[in-house]
């Protein structure tokens, strides 16, 4: 472990000299981002819900969306297909083999569900769904791992509330690593 | 001392090549009087009519047309796809751009260099975009690297079974090149970073905008903003018209066709880092965001998938690469382990980057298990299988780096062992 220690120290050096070096010797051609174009640009959500957009969605609302557009994929109860490469959405916890996670309880931070689908979901006509339907199949999602009863919703307030199981065991190698010096 | 392993000892084998020296000098006044017995020399048609005209962009040549990628297709559920690397025809620390490894989650976009932007936002004193032609215009640096899928060799980590693969499927997701572009720092730089800055969400412009936590500590020490490959422009799968390169770090950081980055204060916990690139630990706890590839090496020649067509001499030839530095020392055994033989390390020895060994070898014709091993300039070495596994739980398949084990059979037949 040592070695890795010196090695963040090298790293801490180079970071060090970085920030004593000047940007004189480029161009410097970036152009200021307008205003109106930086609204639009961030889909990144963070635990804490930054960058959720404002609304909600329940889990009634979530079931319709699942079954019209995830479940042909996804299966009924988010049971997946490993053999295709269809990820697990839901399961009941830890599974006996490290290749069969769920969703549900592998994924720290709900709000990245969130993320994920609005960008990558369905993976052939990606980023078609409404704000509306984000958030009512994410708290279907929620609802097939038992996180949200069947009249549940969540919203962009309660988004980040939702305590996912893999907060308990999920670990930062990076900052186990960052934190030894 | 009794020799215990095949493989030829310096003096040993000037001998044994003094011994080859003799047979075939034996053996050349019979070939010499075979020419001179026929009349007239013949020529082949290459040498008799002149060859057809070179073309703009060459090609390999056409009875190397099986040296190709395996391709891992898309389905008609998933748009994720995985082109592995035939390291077992790769000599050398480079990999042909066209033959490079490829995983992508949403296929590989069709970019106009002349609309693409980079923006650089968040927590910084100004929003910054650059176009690629306002990149090409800045200091270029880069090196010859590695770049290793997290998702390399996951079948040894995945099975209770060793799988009878060939090396390019079980360690094809691993490639080496030039990487030459903008050092990230000086767009930072440019941009003015917040003091509270510490994590960039970099974001890639492929249909599934895939996106990964990068520390701050990286990108302001080697990591660029790749815009050429082995002296060209990246082609369409690595990114084209640009990727973000993070030499010795899992492959899926290194964000192809990249778009955004996005100065914050915490990682994002997107989906390939909350689930896909984390590993299991053997207590059932998940580890994620395990950026550097450990200390790796595989023999590539003779590998799973090949015969021995005879006993005799073989030169044993291998790639060893680890995402902390340099490779110091590869050793080889050929008897499962229990002797190991240091290994010439053949060309330059560069920091994160594929480096070539090889070792004169003589297989007597019985079975044998061989192996390579590699340590690092921090004394990092590579681990057994039975180590390896001991840290991660079952079906655990990310990060495999442990040794790996050809077993060659009487015939020559050679296959994946644990
Ligand atoms: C055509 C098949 C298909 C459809 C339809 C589909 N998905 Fe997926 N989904 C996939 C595949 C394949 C992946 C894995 C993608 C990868 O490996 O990059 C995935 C991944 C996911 C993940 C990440 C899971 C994880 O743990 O990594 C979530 C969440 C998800 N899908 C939600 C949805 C939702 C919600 C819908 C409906 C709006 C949907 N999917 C529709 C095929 C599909």
């Amino acid at each position: 472990m040592s070695s890795k220690k010196q090695m963040l120290h090298l790293i801490a050096l180079g970071l060090l000299a970085a920030s004593g070096a000047t940007a004189e010797d480029t161009p410097a051609l970036g152009q200021t981002i307008p205003t109106e174009e930086l609204a639009g640009l961030s889909t990144t959500v963070y635990p804490d819900g930054e960058g959720l957009p404002p609304g909600g969605g329940t889990v009634r609302q979530g079931k319709v969306v699942y079954e019209d557009q995830c479940s042909v994929c996804h299966g009924e109860n988010g049971e997946g297909d490993m053999s295709m490469y269809i990820p697990i959405l839901a399961g009941n916890g830890k599974p006996d083999h490290g290749f069969h996670w769920s969703t549900g309880y592998s994924w720290p931070y709900a709000t990245s569900i969130f993320e994920y689908v609005r960008t990558a979901m369905p993976p052939f006509n990606p980023k078609e769904l409404s704000t509306a339907e984000i958030y009512a199949v994410t708290a279907y999602i929620l609802h097939m791992n038992g996180f949200l009863p069947e009249d549940g919703e969540v919203s962009q307030s309660t988004l980040p509330k939702v305590k996912m199981p893999a907060q308990d065991y999920f670990s930062s190698k990076w900052e186990k690593e960052e934190s030894q010096h | 001392m009794t020799k215990t392993t095949g493989f030829v000892g310096r003096r040993d084998f000037l001998r044994a090549g003094a011994t080859f020296l003799t047979a075939s000098s034996a053996a050349l006044p019979a070939a010499l009087a075979a020419t001179r017995a026929s009349a007239a020399p013949e020529f082949p048609d290459n040498m008799l009519y002149p060859g057809v005209e070179d073309e703009a962009y060459g090609r390999p040549s056409p009875h190397e047309a099986e040296v190709a990628r395996k391709i891992f297709p898309q389905n008609e559920k998933s748009t994720l796809t995985a082109s592995f690397t035939p390291l077992h025809n790769q000599k050398g620390i480079i990999t042909p751009s066209g033959l490079h490894f490829g995983a992508h989650h949403s296929g590989v976009p069709d970019i106009d260099p002349e609309t693409h932007e980079l923006f650089i936002h968040g927590m910084t004193d100004r929003p910054l975009k650059f176009t690629t032609r306002d990149l090409m215009r800045y200091p270029l640096s880069g090196g010859i690297n590695f770049l290793e899928c997290g998702g390399n060799s996951a079948p040894q980590g995945y099975y209770p079974e060793a799988q009878p693969m060939p090396l390019q499927y079980l360690h094809g997701l691993v490639s080496g090149s030039e990487w030459i572009g903008v050092p990230v720092k000086l767009l930072l730089q440019e941009a003015g970073l917040n003091p509270k800055a510490k994590w960039v969400i970099a974001e890639g412009a492929d249909a599934g905008s895939l996106a990964r936590s990068i520390p701050l500590q990286k990108l302001m020490d080697d990591a660029i903003i790749a815009l050429y490959q082995n002296g060209e422009r990246l082609r369409p799968a690595q990114g084209y018209p640009m990727r973000l390169f993070l030499p010795g770090w899992e492959g899926n950081t290194s964000i192809k066709w990249l778009r955004r980055l996005e100065v914050t204060d915490r990682p994002a916990y997107t989906r390939e880092e909350s689930r896909h690139y984390s590993e299991t630990l053997a207590d059932g706890s998940i580890e994620g965001f395990s950026m550097y590839m450990g200390v790796k090496s595989v023999i590539t020649h003779p590998s799973a998938g090949q015969v021995l067509p005879e006993k005799g001499y073989y030169q044993v030839n291998g790639l060893a690469w680890s995402g902390f530095g340099k490779i110091s020392r590869i050793e080889v055994s050929d008897d499962g382990g229990k002797n190991w033989i240091p290994a010439d390390i053949e060309g330059p020895v560069l920091s994160k980057s594929l480096t070539r060994f090889t070792l004169p070898w003589r297989w007597d014709g019985n079975p044998v298990r061989l192996q390579s091993r590699a340590f690092d300039e921090w004394d990092n070495v590579q681990p057994t299988h039975e180590t390896w596994k001991s840290r991660y739980f079952e079906g655990s398949r990310n990060h495999y780096n442990a040794i790996q084990t050809w077993f060659i059979d009487a015939q020559g037949a050679i296959s994946n062992v644990f």
